[in-house]
């Protein structure tokens, strides 16, 4: 078990500065997840705590211990790989074995431990086949399970489910999470996926360009996003961003009014009034969106109850209480 | 559409190609087949009808007699093989290093080295024949099979190198950074992850090795021709004379001589399954 601090943590390559400055703490046992669109140097984030990527400048502490100069098997650290990297020649449980066969543990012992492993993760029947002959999930599994019985002092996960198809990936996010439950190591988990990172993460840790936008619980970034990067990441469909100036009561200084769609109302009695025409509905069954264009030219997207029967070309009013309402300044910064 | 876009990649079809692949098989075949068959011939029967099978009559065992009564053949094949296997060991072994190091560490002059070794690929060894006999002259190595080792394994190295080193290039690199997270050393790396995956790669070089030192007829002939240290295809020329060629012996020798080399060629070709790395990633 392990906290990580990561201190002013840098990394260019060449010219090109790709991570600026980096401050992050992380808990002992804590579920922190890396979230991001790509490119914004999650990854490259997560493979240099684990040692794969050199550090330009800056410290990286694991267990109060500082391993800028560590190689990667001495940090403590158990990484998946997106695509797995299980050794196709060898079986499931010479994979998940040969990492400790290397550090002279005994025989019975290495077996109990993959044994164990296996059990947790149903990969009991698989043991002797090779990874040629798993599915993509299964392949998941193993690649996690070979992480696990490394007992690590911490979990890495580099985007693990984007290579499974969407039913996969929901039941492996919520196995992974009871996982994380039962062993309470210390994971970093990197990701595109708000949804992943919502319903995983004790911590999100927002990254846009090589800086950290936000870190949060995973309901005060839905709730407060402290900026507009943040608050068009999180949530899904995308918070509206409205101009204040056809606005009545608001201040000069606010620059973006922004709404989530599930907080846009058909009511005229709210504090704050949009109106449109409809240009196109999803149905979904449990809720619709509504996509429509606002008096002043902005795309907007309403959801609304399954129920709702609003039509496309039909025009709208719709509201939203003030409390709902998240205001940004010129600089994209959240100022209510 | 996609049947017929297939169609049009492919005008031959597969028969037609099945075709054109047997009647080359039966030209590279037909020497062979004429060199074996003919083997087991009486002198008199090779020269009165060569394309005919062995009858009752005409079959003979004379020339494998003579090879392996009156002369010394068992001693050339044990100089052949022993030149073979020591120059693969040595060659693919040293390869497949220098093509892991040439396509995962980056070092300074890397790419110049990669050009340097290629060049070798170019430039045909036999060029080099006076100043590789004086240099094996002043070593003292004449007449020995080390001279022979030396001069294959540095002829066989630069092709060696650079196909390895292209099917090193493709090995995932999340396999050779989860090994490293495991704490695998380097050389565990090497040995135990990257040489049982570039499998079918070294067998295949294997094969381009074996066969061009196996046949070679030029460098025992000028760097060992003592009667301790001739390979098969020297030992061979014994029995063509300037005026007299014995038919049989010669035959009956290169009959011999293919033997090994289909035995290692069975060995390597059983590497060379395909889609081996199938299930390391995705």
């Amino acid at each position: 078990m392990a906290n990580i601090k990561l201190h002013a943590v840098r990394k260019s390559y060449g010219d090109t500065v790709v991570i600026h400055g980096v401050d992050i703490d992380i808990k002992d046992g804590e579920f922190c997840v890396f979230v991001g669109p790509s490119g914004c140097g999650k990854s490259t984030l997560l493979r240099m705590i684990a040692g794969l990527e050199e550090i330009t400048a800056g410290d990286i502490e694991i267990g109060n211990i500082k391993v800028n100069d560590l190689p990667p098997s001495q940090r403590g650290i158990a990484m998946v790989f997106q695509s797995y990297a299980l050794y196709p020649h060898m079986n499931v449980f010479k994979n998940m074995a040969f990492g400790l066969s290397i550090k002279k543990i005994g025989k019975a012992e290495i077996k109990q431990r993959v044994e164990k492993a296996a059990n947790i993760l149903q990969l009991g029947e698989l043991l002797h086949r090779k990874p040629a002959e798993l599915s993509g999930g299964q392949r998941q599994r193993v690649a996690i399970g070979r992480a696990i019985v490394r007992d690590p002092q911490v979990f890495l996960f580099d985007e693990p489910l984007s290579n499974l198809d969407a039913a996969l990936r929901v039941q492996t996010r919520i196995e992974i999470s009871k996982l994380h439950q039962n062993l309470k190591n210390t994971v970093v988990y990197v990701t595109h996926d708000q949804v992943e990172a919502m319903t995983l993460a004790d911590k999100i840790i927002v990254l846009n360009d090589g800086y950290v936008e936000q870190i949060g619980k995973p309901l005060e970034l839905y709730n407060k996003p402290e900026n507009l990067f943040v608050a068009g990441f999180i949530g899904s469909p995308k918070m509206n961003f409205l101009n204040p100036k056809i606005y009545t009561n608001f201040d000069n200084n606010i620059a973006t009014i922004g709404i989530r769609p599930e907080h846009l109302i058909e009511s005229k009695n709210a504090d704050f009034i949009i109106t449109g025409k409809v240009d196109a509905v999803e149905r979904l069954g449990d809720v619709s969106y509504i996509y429509l264009t606002s008096q002043d030219d902005t795309q907007i997207i309403a959801a609304t109850s399954g129920s709702s029967d609003v039509k496309t070309g039909q025009s709208v009013t719709y509201g939203a209480n003030s409390d709902k309402l998240h205001l940004f300044d010129i600089n994209g910064k959240r100022s209510n | 559409m996609v049947k017929a876009s297939h169609k049009l990649r492919r005008p031959l079809g597969g028969i037609g190609v099945q075709i054109i692949l047997f009647a080359y098989m039966i030209l590279a075949l037909w020497p062979i087949f004429l060199v074996i068959s003919n083997s087991f011939k009486s002198r008199k029967a090779i020269f009165n009808d060569p394309m005919a099978l062995p009858t009752f009559d005409t079959f003979s065992l004379v020339g494998f007699e003579k090879v392996l009564t009156r002369s010394s053949f068992d001693l050339y094949f044990l100089n052949s093989i022993t030149i073979m296997v020591a120059t693969l060991a040595i060659t693919l072994l040293i390869a497949s290093m220098a093509a892991w190091a040439l396509s995962e560490y980056k070092f300074r002059g890397n790419t110049l080295l990669g050009l340097y070794l290629a060049i070798g690929i170019m430039i045909p060894i036999r060029l080099g024949s006076v100043s590789i006999l004086k240099l094996i002259v002043s070593l003292g190595l004449t007449n020995t099979l080390t001279a022979l080792i030396l001069v294959y394994v540095a002829q066989s190295l630069p092709l060696t190198i650079f196909i390895l080193n292209e099917f090193m290039h493709q090995i995932p690199k999340d396999l050779k950074e989860a090994a490293r997270c495991d704490g695998v050393s380097e050389y565990r790396i090497f040995f135990q992850i990257i040489l049982p995956l570039t499998r079918p790669a070294i067998a295949t070089v294997g094969i381009f090795t074996m066969v061009p030192v196996w046949n070679d007829l030029w460098f025992p002939l000028i760097l060992s021709p003592g009667e301790e240290t001739r390979t098969v295809t020297l030992g061979v020329q014994q029995f063509v004379g300037q005026y007299v060629t014995d038919w049989n012996a010669v035959l009956a020798s290169l009959t011999l001589a293919i033997i090994p080399i289909m035995i290692v060629y069975l060995i390597f070709s059983r590497q060379l399954i395909r889609g081996i790395t199938s299930g390391a990633v995705k």
